[in-house]
This record gives C-alpha cells, structure tokens and sequence, in this order.
C-alpha cells in the first residue's frame, strides 16, 4: 500500500489530477488557495454573504472547467482568471459592493509600488496610507482589480497578462492607465504633493 | 473557516453528483475554434484567387461578369462571406491560439492582420498556381452533371452575331486563317492576322479561345482581339 502523500507537499498539478480522479480531493485544492482568493475577493469589494457567494461560484466554476485546465502552464493564474471572471461578472450585477482596502494593503502597497517608484515618490506616498486606501477603494472595477493583482496580489507582469488573456505591453499599459487613474483621484481629493509625478 | 468552506463545497459536489465537463468537450470547442479559422482562411484564399482573377480578366476581356462562369453565384458571394468569416476567425483565432507557451502575444488586431495576409497568399498562390482551371476541369470530367453546367454557360457566351465567338481550336489553315467549333457545334474560319491576342502560349489544337470581332460571311469571323477561354 503507498504511503499518503500531505497535500502541501503536492504540486498544484498533482492536486488537480488527484481531484479529476475523486471529487473528495478537490478540498485539497480549495484549502490551497482560499484565503489568496478569498482576500482578492474582499479587495475588489465582496464582504459577508457576497465574499461567500463569489467564492462558492469561483470553485465551483473551478471545478466544473478542471479538465480545460492546461497542467503544463502554471494553475495559480488559471484559477486568478476564474476569479477575476467571476468577480467582475458578480460586480456589474451588484449595486452594493464596496471595495475594502486596509491600511495593511496600503502598506504593502506602498512597499511594491516604491521598488518601481522614485525615491521622493516613494516617500510622498508613505504619508498617504489613509487617502491611497481610499482612493484604491474608490477606483473602478478593472483598473483597481488590475493593480490589486499587480501590487497587493504579488504577480508578475506574465501572470497578470495570464489572468486578463491579453499581451504583457497591453498589461504594462493598463497598469499605467490604472495608476493614472489613482493619481486623479488622490489629486482631486486635494493631495497636492502627487502633481509631479511620474507613472511607471 | 477554511475547512469548513472546502468541506461543504466539496460535500455539495458530491452530494448533487456534479461533474466537471468532459475533456473532449473542451477539446472539441478548441478544434471547432481551429477549423473555423482555418476554414475561413480557405473562404479567405477563395475570395482572393477570385478577385485577382476578377481584376485580371476585366483588363484582359473588358469584364464578362460571373455570370458566363461555372458557380457564378457562389463566386460572386464569396468576398461577402469572406469578411463575416475574417470576423469569425479572428473571434476563433482569439481564443483557440492567442495563448502561447510565452504568454498571450497575440492582440486581435495582429491576428486579423495575420489571417488577413495568409488569406491573400495563399490566394495569389491558388490563383498563379491555376488550381481554378485545374479544378473545373477535374470535376467536369469526373461529375457529368457539373460538366453539362459548364456546357450551358458556354453555349450562352457563343453569340457571333453579338460580336463574339467561343469555342475549341480544330487548327490553322495554310492561309492562317484559325479553324474554330464554337460551342453550339458549328464550324468556323477566322482571320486573326492584326488581331490583338492575349494568351498565354501561341493556339493549339483543342485549345478553347475567346474571340471578339465581327462576322465576315457565312461562317467566317474576323477576329479583333483573341484570349484564352477561362
């Protein structure tokens, strides 16, 4: 009889393939990744009985579309796209959703956006921990998805352009456009130091 | 709490029996996607070969319509269907092969112009490689009734009283006057010496030549320009 493997130290692909085989397993999976994508979800505004809703359509997408899945690209950006997907289909149908940022996000935020920064920018940005998070809170779907998924999400350029399906130069650019788009913000809510700025 | 999600979403799987979409069904949409692109980089091919002969031929013949070709209709409809099916294949072509081993390189505006240039070589090819001919006359002989269409559209463009006579070469007179069976059967003489001729290789016997001109006497034509028939 073979020895039982732990699943953490399973490869995402082996978890699939032991999921196609019993359903029972696909708890594997989903153990593996629900925080990350529960915490995507309350980032782009879904909270309480939503959060739980758009969770329960994401895997539930997962599971039902498991064998499109290519094992020879990596899972993470795969399930992002779901997400993502799902996440904006259940945005337009909700008047209610409001994105939360915490000042835990702003932080980490600050931290990612200061290795593309300048240093000044950097450090303006660093008094802003308040207003950015309202401001991030505040932009419009794609392009607050678009920098959760870069700065608060951790993934490269590659796995970003994995989950949106489009080239890595158009990602570079939605990302300067989704930037832009925050320093109009904070600029209109009167933070004045930002006006010099330069987007990367 | 995350326990507890994973356990009831995996226990609601499995207590209402749901399960995942086969694979083949995945496969079949990606190859459907792939032999839409294809297909319509074949209409495309088509619509091009058709065009540039379009073009050619108007110069040549001063335009003679599709309607004295085999599959008129279809010639003629063909750029239309080409560009709803460049529309479809770049749909297709979007999502059956943007994804690449490197990423997502391709933006649709590349792929249109992708199947847009494929679409044109590949009928420039079809077109100087003479498959139309090649094709009309393979399914004449092999489909009778095809070969009895082709017959009636040629009966029609033989109107010598009209200016314009169509058939087969039977030869060359010692006066050099061309010997000619135009398609309704009759025989005829025609003077050739300062017409204008477009062909591709000087007439042979049993080559089919188009011929504008006029009437000269009973059964004898007096040609102002010669082309090749088809």
């Amino acid at each position: 009889m073979p020895a039982l493997v732990e699943p953490s130290a399973l490869s995402d692909q082996q978890l699939v393939r032991q999921a196609l085989a019993n359903p029972d397993d696909f708890a594997d999976l989903i153990r593996r990744y629900e925080p990350r994508i529960r915490r995507y979800a309350l980032r782009l505004g879904f909270q309480g009985s939503g959060q739980d809703d758009v969770m329960q359509d994401i895997f539930m997408h997962t599971w039902l579309n498991l064998n499109a899945y290519d094992p020879a690209r990596p899972f993470a950006p795969w399930l992002y796209r779901i997400a993502y997907t799902q996440s904006m289909m259940a945005l337009r149908k909700s008047r209610h959703s409001r994105a939360v940022i915490s000042g835990e996000d702003a932080d980490k935020f600050i931290a990612a956006f200061a290795a593309e920064g300048s240093a000044e920018q950097t450090r303006d940005i660093a008094h802003l921990k308040g207003e950015l998070a309202q401001a991030l809170a505040s932009l419009a779907e794609k392009p607050r998805a678009v920098l959760i998924l870069r700065y608060l999400e951790d993934n490269a350029y590659l796995e970003i352009a994995e989950v949106l399906h489009i080239p890595t130069g158009t990602v570079a650019t939605l990302i300067h456009r989704s930037l832009r788009d925050l320093k109009l913000i904070l600029t209109r809510s009167g933070v004045a130091s930002i006006d010099h700025w330069t987007l990367p | 709490m995350t326990d507890d999600f994973a356990s009831k979403l995996t226990q609601k799987i499995t207590d209402a029996a749901i399960k995942p979409r086969s694979r083949l069904r995945f496969l079949a949409s990606k190859s459907a996607l792939w032999a839409l692109t294809l297909l319509s980089g074949l209409i495309g091919s088509i619509a091009v070969a058709t065009l540039i002969f379009y073009f050619i031929d108007k110069n040549r013949t001063g335009g003679r319509g599709f309607d004295e070709m085999p599959l008129d209709d279809f010639f003629e409809i063909v750029p239309y269907f080409w560009l709803a099916s460049l529309l479809l294949a770049t749909f297709s072509a979007t999502i059956a092969f943007r994804a690449t081993p490197r990423g997502f390189l391709w933006r649709p505006a590349s792929l249109f112009a992708l199947i847009l240039a494929s679409s044109a070589a590949l009928g420039l090819i079809l077109y100087t490689s003479g498959a139309g001919p090649l094709l009309n006359r393979g399914l004449a002989d092999k489909i009778p009734s095809y070969a009895r269409l082709i017959a009636v559209q040629d009966w029609r463009n033989t109107s010598p009283k009209a200016g314009r006579l169509v058939g087969e070469s039977l030869g060359v007179t010692d006066s050099g006057q061309l010997v000619l069976r135009d398609f309704l059967g009759a025989q005829w003489l025609v003077t050739v010496v300062g017409a204008q001729q477009s062909l591709d290789n000087p007439i042979g016997s049993d080559d089919d030549v188009d011929i504008i001109g006029t009437i000269i006497g009973p059964n004898e034509f007096s040609a102002i320009s010669i082309t090749d028939w088809r």
